[in-house]
């Protein structure tokens, strides 16, 4: 059944779509080749990407990085983790965010919304875009931040936003403009779908089923002790209506008396921009946690304390003697048993492990730029140019190797 | 149908009824994946095995009837080449899509000629074109402004050509990329399936 080239489709659960949609070409070779395990080519590519990020010598660096993370994008159709979209796009943004140059470019401006769609929250990088003017002569900026609003559900902010393009005067104005109508048709048939659905269906009841807190829960399985994870529907256990003295009034919570919860909608009846207050904070915001990611770090910085070697030394219990005689060979020495002392103090030899600090991407960044001054005496950012780190060797065969290259043609 | 279930071997007549009402639902198909409709205005119905969506909407059903009627017809005469659908853009006029089934038509087959083959077998060829046509959002760029839709159809020359049809262009995509879908046949008619789509920018 599986002819050649169709490799797509055999994988089409596991590519992402992307907006700008994929090379036909590219695709069949990375799945194809994934099959192989091999992974050759694409990592060769890789490679040279970074290499050329590493030497680039030309006046236009947001170049490499651009092609670079398009070919990313193209060449992991999964996305996920080996395509290390996320920190490239990250190093990418922190590089050039000093570059007042690249703030007018496209290229930088479509870097940062990549990027935002790491972030956990999208909105925050947009205003900071807007608040250090990157990007804002650009139509695409604000396409992808009402959009964001709108698919949050705030149509004034997204109308505000487009707005504030308008007034801008973002290029290509007609493209704005266009999003702009149909994000008002979109809207006003929301608005009139809910007129014709009947006044009382003015506030839209969920229909889907909503956790309710403080529930009983059927158990589910063999297992008793597991509950269900979801808590709605079937699985909330229905209380006993015997002892509903008590159960009554709490079941009647969800549909009553609701939170209060704070419409930003109503409340401003003078909507204020959110562009008109400008961060104070001078880097990006930190992208989605990245926990599988390893930085590097000291390696000594955690020494294990004598205690805890001599505690897991005194743990082998001699007291838990097996039932039965073990068989001893009569020509094996006795050992003679050590004696060791057992620290009554040091009893808990698994002790819960402490919650580290919690690092925050953003805090990393600040204090980068304003932590203790370091003089670094080796070509650092060569070395942690791209998503991977060279070695000296491999930076110093480069230029070897470019010299040799040289050389030949020259001759 | 009804008929051509009881029977292993398949006729003209056959054949142009099972290819006219691949492309009702291929077409059906296209509408709905790429959104050219919204996506309430489409049923669900199960025919090849799958889940198809067939679009309710009165205007776009007679529309598509009347095609596949008069398509059926031209395959009964062998008279069709191709036919492609045409995704453009409403407010750039641009041409972001173009699916093309081109049809082969074995001529030699005339009334009463029975060809050997299941309508199981025909069905799993279908099956899987259908199928690969949804599974093309895996590539295809997201269409981001309304889109209309045209089709085409590629016939012999000096046919009757219906009420309000017109004659037009091949409406290309220009600087486009090209896949080869699945193809079929009944042994009557061979359908090949493309689509071609803008190149993403490189800028």
């Amino acid at each position: 059944m599986a002819q050649a080239g169709d490799e797509w489709e055999l994988s089409k659960e596991n590519v992402q779509p992307l907006r700008q949609g994929r090379v036909m070409s590219t695709l069949q070779e990375v799945l194809s080749q994934q099959e192989s395990a091999s992974h050759t080519a694409i990592q060769q590519q890789k490679q040279a990407f970074e290499l050329e990020l590493r030497f680039y010598s030309g006046d236009d660096p947001l170049d490499v990085w651009d092609r670079y993370i398009k070919w990313a994008e193209q060449a992991f159709p999964q996305g996920g983790k080996e395509s290390n979209l996320c920190p490239l796009l990250e190093r990418a943004v922190k590089i050039f965010h000093e570059e007042q140059r690249y703030y007018d470019d496209l290229r930088y401006l479509s870097i940062c919304l990549k990027f935002a769609n790491f972030c956990s929250e999208p909105l925050d990088l947009y205003s900071y875009l807007h608040s250090q003017r990157i990007g804002v002569s650009h139509a695409l900026l604000y396409i992808t931040w009402a959009e964001q609003f709108e698919a949050r559900g705030n149509f004034k902010k997204a109308d505000s936003i487009f707005q504030q393009g308008m007034q801008h005067k973002a290029e290509p104005l007609e493209k704005l403009e266009i999003h702009h109508r149909q994000f008002q048709a979109r809207v006003s048939r929301q608005i009139l779908q809910g007129i014709s659905e009947g006044p009382e269906a003015e506030e839209p009841e969920v229909p889907e089923p909503q956790r309710s807190s403080l529930a009983d829960l059927k158990s589910r399985g063999k297992n008793k002790v597991k509950a269900p994870i979801n808590r709605v529907g079937d699985s909330i256990k229905p209380r006993p209506h015997g002892l509903s003295v008590q159960a009554a009034p709490t079941q009647q919570i969800p549909s009553r008396s609701r939170f209060a919860v704070f419409d930003e909608n109503a409340a401003s009846a003078a909507p204020e921009l959110p562009s008109l207050t400008p961060q104070q904070w001078t880097a990006p915001p930190p992208a989605r946690s990245k926990e599988n990611e390893q930085k590097a770090g000291q390696w000594n910085s955690g020494r294990p304390s004598r205690n805890s070697h001599q505690a897991a030394a005194a743990s082998e219990p001699p007291q838990t003697l097996p039932s039965f005689m073990p068989y001893v060979d009569e020509s094996a020495q006795q050992q003679t048993v050590t004696p060791c002392k057992i620290n009554p103090a040091v009893t808990s030899v698994l002790s819960s492990r402490k919650p580290g600090k919690e690092e925050d991407p953003l805090q990393r960044v600040q204090n980068n730029s304003q932590g203790k001054e370091e003089k670094v005496m080796y070509c650092k950012d060569k070395v942690y140019a791209g998503v991977e780190e060279f070695s000296l060797e491999e930076i110093r065969a480069e230029i070897y190797l470019a010299k040799i290259r040289k050389k030949r043609e020259g001759t | 149908m009804a008929g051509q279930l009881t029977r292993e071997g398949i006729t003209l007549k056959g054949s142009a009824e099972i290819v006219s009402e691949f492309f009702f639902c291929g077409i059906n198909s296209i509408l709905y994946q790429r959104g050219i409709y919204p996506s309430e205005t489409f049923t669900r119905i199960q025919k090849y095995g799958l889940t198809l969506l067939l679009t309710t909407d009165p205007g776009l059903k007679e529309y598509l009837n009347k095609v596949t009627d008069q398509l059926k017809d031209w395959l009964y005469k062998c008279q069709v080449q191709k036919l492609v659908v045409v995704i453009t853009s409403i407010d750039s006029n641009e041409i972001l899509e173009r699916w093309q089934f081109d049809i082969e038509c074995d001529k030699t087959v005339k009334d009463g000629i029975v060809r050997e083959k299941s309508q199981k077998v025909i069905q799993e060829e279908i099956r899987s074109v259908i199928r690969q046509i949804t599974a093309t959002v895996t590539f295809l760029p997201l269409l981001e402004t309304a889109c209309a839709f045209d089709l085409l159809i590629y016939t012999d020359k000096d046919l009757e050509v219906p009420e309000k049809w017109e004659e037009s262009g091949p409406q290309f995509v220009s600087n486009s990329e090209e896949v080869r879908l699945r193809s079929f046949t009944t042994t009557i008619h061979k359908v090949n399936s493309m689509v071609a789509y803008k190149k993403i920018d490189t800028c």
